[in-house]
């Protein structure tokens, strides 16, 4: 894939270039800023962005703002976030939306995983970090929604929010890939999400019912 | 002169001239009295010897020169004519007295016949000045429209003892120069109720003053007291008189002092009521007076009593008597004077002592705790009758001139006036006004009340109108007064510095200006000197108190924004650098064959950095929680998220600063910590609210409680005090913990 890579840090954003070029990807453009992004994707049109969230001109949550913005003009450009800690303020309406990641920077440590987690996003579906998830599900304002889950099934959740197939869950958590499937339907009826039968959009469905409604 | 300055316009100088007309006719008529009286003297009739001739003069001339010069210089209407009649009216009356007595000499003049037939009853006139002084003082105008009337009554009152006494004779005296001869019935009949009606208009007269002084405002009421200090010379020299004569005295001389008085002390008294009222202390004077005057009477009496006592019992000379006497006046004499005081006091110096009073009361409550000391401003409001009024303080350090309320709010005042200096050495001593020459030398002197009597006398703040004109209209004379009087007191209003030692601490704003104000004031800031005192350091403290309190808080800020720094240094830096370093080693780690031991060692080595970054993101996190990053309702939800106890948790999405967001993040967790390790509570419950510009705080757990105030909730007190917050921990054993929290 054609990737442009947006990260201020040069040592990492060297060492990430490298990374997914022994990966098999061709890095396009790697940007220090914000706004270098997105005149590095309108150029260049790649496949794929991966954006750290905390990049100049203001040393906040500049990136997470590109790429909100990166989602309107090309709507169809999956992106996956890099950050230090999680700061979900500004990726509830990307998660969504799918082809959407949100990983912890030391994720990339674990390789394989990290390509793995590209490829997800690149083929339209999620790849979100367990913190992520986690302070997803935590910022719902209500009284606890997932109470009604039984421990088991909002490990399944978690997963499956993760951005992993009923397959990749079961393999994880040592289960059959039909105890997941049941699992996951009574997660949807509890939770009152319609099936729609795609497993990336049924996750998504629940974590933007949970984060968003 | 000052006329120019005051009469600005043609009315005012036409007003002005027929002053001086009313003025110069009882001048005049008390020259041609005089220059008369010197005929009789020196013709061969000589009713009156060269020395009476010239005492009579003299004495006479005082009121009669003191009424010119009050009509010449001051606008006050007929009470300059009026204090000149009662020089003139008796002159008036001397002279056709002695002329009516020629009738008796060898060498009558002209008509002397007719004059010995008015003469026998012209003594009524005496009082012509008098009665018409009392009915125009202070302000030259009648107490009312019906007053007309009490003038006609009184011209009537004493034409008709004139012409009783004059005409008419009673059989049973010897028969005079010329008189119808009446029964005793008739004479006696019209003379009572003539001689009654006289007292009736000299009472009226009096009266007149009453009313005033009951109606008048306190610039009036002054100058009427001016008036009764005058005037109350007058029994005492007659008492002194009587004394001088039982002791054998002539009477001549005996009663020179009275005599005098009568007509220095009173006009003496009026000038410096329409003049200067506000000179000196005229309460205070009259009070003293009086106090002692009454200090001496009862003392005397009780010395004589004792006297008397003793005589009786031990025989007229034992000296025990004297001895006993003295002995009980001395008991008495202070213990009595402190009485009387208090009682004239009350009487006379009404407003002063009622002032006094009350402060002395505020003072004791002030001591006693039951008041606090920053109300002196409104107390002293409210004994001033100034609403204007402020008291202002000075704190340490503060350059001059710098004032704050007793608040602590700057004060804004104009640039620093001299005060006023009345009990200065430089005012003249009262007998140089009161007598005469003063006022007749000093141009400036008499220029000052001219302005003084200006519109802006009745207004109150009369003096305030002072300083320009005082300034340009003055000859050099009087300029040292007038200047000391006025000085300072400009549009601005009077301070009334107060001072400890050499420094100034304080001073008190007049809203309304006099002298007399000012001198209260004064007397209020002495008896106030205590809780102005305890006041101004109370406010120092809670100013250095607030001070050491921002500071900390500053403090405070300044630690949550270093802690913020040294997080996103750890997250930006050396953690990012870390995992580059990580990806290197990863990079090469897929170069080298997996069975080789470097691959393995690599493995081992990157697991180890990510071990690391990870307890890097835990310190970070300790510093300062991440997960603020999204807002503090997001990380306190994730907190209660985290815990394994049911937490019902209620907060507002808010935008708390850094440090209230830290402190707070860090309280409920530390509570949810200790619920969870120490209560074995089965539910918690988490509250935050705004509170103010801060936050409220509540965690309640229905856990075992008895909470000892230790474990971590220690540093989470110091980190809310030090933002100035509040900490309350309420854990009774069995009953669950209550922490509650004001940031």
């Amino acid at each position: 894939m054609r990737i442009v890579l947006a990260e201020d840090s040069a040592l990492f954003r060297e060492g990430l270039a490298r990374l997914l070029a022994e990966g098999g990807h061709e890095v396009v453009a790697a940007v220090a800023d914000a706004d270098a992004l997105v005149a590095a994707v309108a150029e260049q049109r790649p496949d794929f962005a991966v954006v750290d969230v905390r990049m100049p001109p203001t040393m906040t949550v500049d990136g997470a703002l590109a790429a909100r913005r990166l989602r309107e003009e090309h709507p169809g450009l999956p992106i996956l976030l890099l950050s230090q800690h999680v700061e979900t303020r500004h990726c509830v309406p990307l998660v969504a939306t799918g082809g959407f990641g949100y990983l912890l920077k030391d994720r990339v440590l674990g390789v394989d995983d990290f390509l793995d987690a590209i490829r997800r996003v690149a083929a339209g579906g999620s790849a979100l970090d367990p913190e992520v998830v986690a302070a997803l599900l935590a910022s719902t304002g209500r009284a606890d929604p997932l109470a009604v889950l039984t421990p088991r099934e909002r490990e399944v959740l978690a997963h499956a929010a993760e951005g992993w197939s009923n397959g990749a869950i079961a393999a994880r958590l040592s289960l059959a890939e039909r105890t997941v499937e049941t699992h996951m339907r009574s997660v949807l009826l509890k939770l009152r999400v319609p099936d729609s039968g795609d497993g990336h959009r049924r996750v998504l469905a629940v974590l933007t019912y949970l984060s968003v409604s | 002169m000052t006329r120019t300055v005051l009469g600005g316009d043609d009315d005012a100088m036409i007003a002005v001239g027929r002053m001086r007309r009313r003025a110069l006719l009882p001048v005049l008529v008390y020259a041609t009295a005089v220059t008369l009286l010197a005929g009789l003297t020196f013709s061969p009739a000589r009713p009156l010897s060269p020395v009476e001739w010239a005492t009579d003069s003299v004495l006479l001339g005082v009121p009669v020169v003191i009424g010119l010069l009050l009509s010449w210089r001051v606008r006050t209407g007929p009470v300059g004519a009026a204090l000149s009649w009662v020089g003139a009216a008796p002159a008036v009356v001397f002279t056709i007295e002695g002329w009516g007595e020629t009738t008796l000499t060898a060498d009558p003049w002209p008509a002397a016949t007719w004059f010995a037939v008015v003469q026998s009853g012209v003594w009524v006139w005496n009082l012509a000045g008098f009665v018409s002084l009392c009915l125009v003082f202070p302000d030259g105008l009648l107490p009312g429209r019906r007053w007309r009337g009490v003038i006609a009554f009184c011209v009537v009152a004493g034409i008709s003892v004139n012409l009783t006494i004059s005409l008419l004779q009673p059989q049973s005296n010897e028969p005079g120069v010329f008189a119808i001869r009446v029964p005793d019935a008739v004479f006696f009949g019209l003379l009572v109720p003539a001689l009654c009606s006289v007292l009736a208009a000299v009472a009226l007269a009096v009266t007149s003053l009453v009313i005033r002084y009951r109606r008048g405002g306190e610039m009036l009421r002054t100058q009427l007291r001016w008036l009764l200090l005058g005037a109350l010379t007058v029994p005492v020299l007659l008492a002194a008189g009587w004394i001088a004569e039982i002791l054998g005295a002539p009477t001549g001389v005996a009663y020179v002092g009275f005599l005098a008085m009568m007509v220095l002390a009173v006009p003496g008294a009026i000038a410096i009521a329409v003049v200067r009222h506000d000179l000196f202390d005229v309460d205070r004077l009259l009070g003293t007076t009086l106090a002692w005057l009454g200090t001496s009477v009862v003392s005397a009496a009780i010395f004589a009593a004792v006297v008397a006592g003793v005589a009786q019992i031990a025989g007229p000379d034992s000296t025990a008597g004297l001895t006993g006497a003295a002995f009980v006046t001395a008991m008495c004499l202070l213990p009595l004077h402190r009485l009387l005081n208090e009682l004239v006091g009350r009487v006379v110096d009404r407003d002063g002592t009622v002032s006094r009073a009350r402060i002395e009361q505020f003072v004791r409550r002030v001591r006693g705790g039951e008041a606090e000391p920053e109300e002196t401003e409104s107390v002293l409001r409210a004994v001033l009758r100034d609403e204007g009024l402020r008291l202002l303080v000075r704190l340490p350090g503060s350059p001059p001139g710098v004032y704050v309320d007793l608040a602590g709010r700057p004060a804004e005042l104009g640039p620093p006036s001299e005060p006023v200096h009345l009990a200065g050495p430089g005012v003249p001593a009262p007998p140089g006004v009161a007598a005469g020459p003063g006022l007749a030398a000093g141009p400036g002197l008499a220029a000052g009340p001219g302005l003084a009597a200006g519109p802006g006398l009745a207004a109150g703040p009369g003096l305030a109108a002072g300083p320009g004109l005082a300034g340009q209209a003055q000859a050099p004379v009087g300029a040292g007064l007038s200047a000391r009087l006025s000085g300072g007191v400009g549009a601005e209003a009077v301070r009334v510095p107060l001072r400890t030692g050499d420094s100034e601490v304080g001073v008190i704003v007049l809203g309304i200006s006099s002298a007399r104000r000012l001198r209260r004031a004064r007397e209020a800031a002495l008896q106030a000197r205590l809780p102005i005192e305890v006041s101004r350091l109370r406010l120092e403290l809670r100013l250095a108190l607030d001070d050491a309190r921002a500071g900390r808080s500053r403090l405070a800020l300044a630690g949550a924004a270093e802690r913020h720094r040294l997080a996103r240094d750890l997250h930006d830096g050396a953690q990012q650098q870390l995992i580059a370093v990580g990806m290197r080693l990863r990079s090469v780690q897929r170069g080298i064959d997996p069975a080789l031991t470097a691959h393995q060692d690599l493995e081992a080595a990157v697991s180890t950095l990510a071990a690391t970054v990870a307890d890097l993101r835990r310190l970070a996190h300790g510093i300062r929680p991440a997960r603020l990053e999204d807002g503090l309702a997001a990380a306190l939800r994730a907190l209660a998220a985290d815990s394994s106890v049911p937490v019902s948790l209620v907060v507002p999405e808010l935008d708390p600063s850094e440090a209230v967001a830290t402190t707070a993040y860090f309280l409920v967790a530390e509570a949810l910590t200790n619920a969870m390790k120490h209560a074995r509570a089965t539910g918690i419950s988490v509250v935050v609210e705004p509170c103010g510009p801060g936050l409220r705080i509540e965690v309640t757990d229905d856990g075992v409680g008895g909470t000892s105030p230790g474990f971590g909730l220690t540093s989470v007190r110091d980190r809310v005090t030090s933002l100035g917050g509040e900490l309350t921990v309420d854990s009774p054993p069995g009953g669950g913990t209550r922490i509650e929290a004001v940031i």
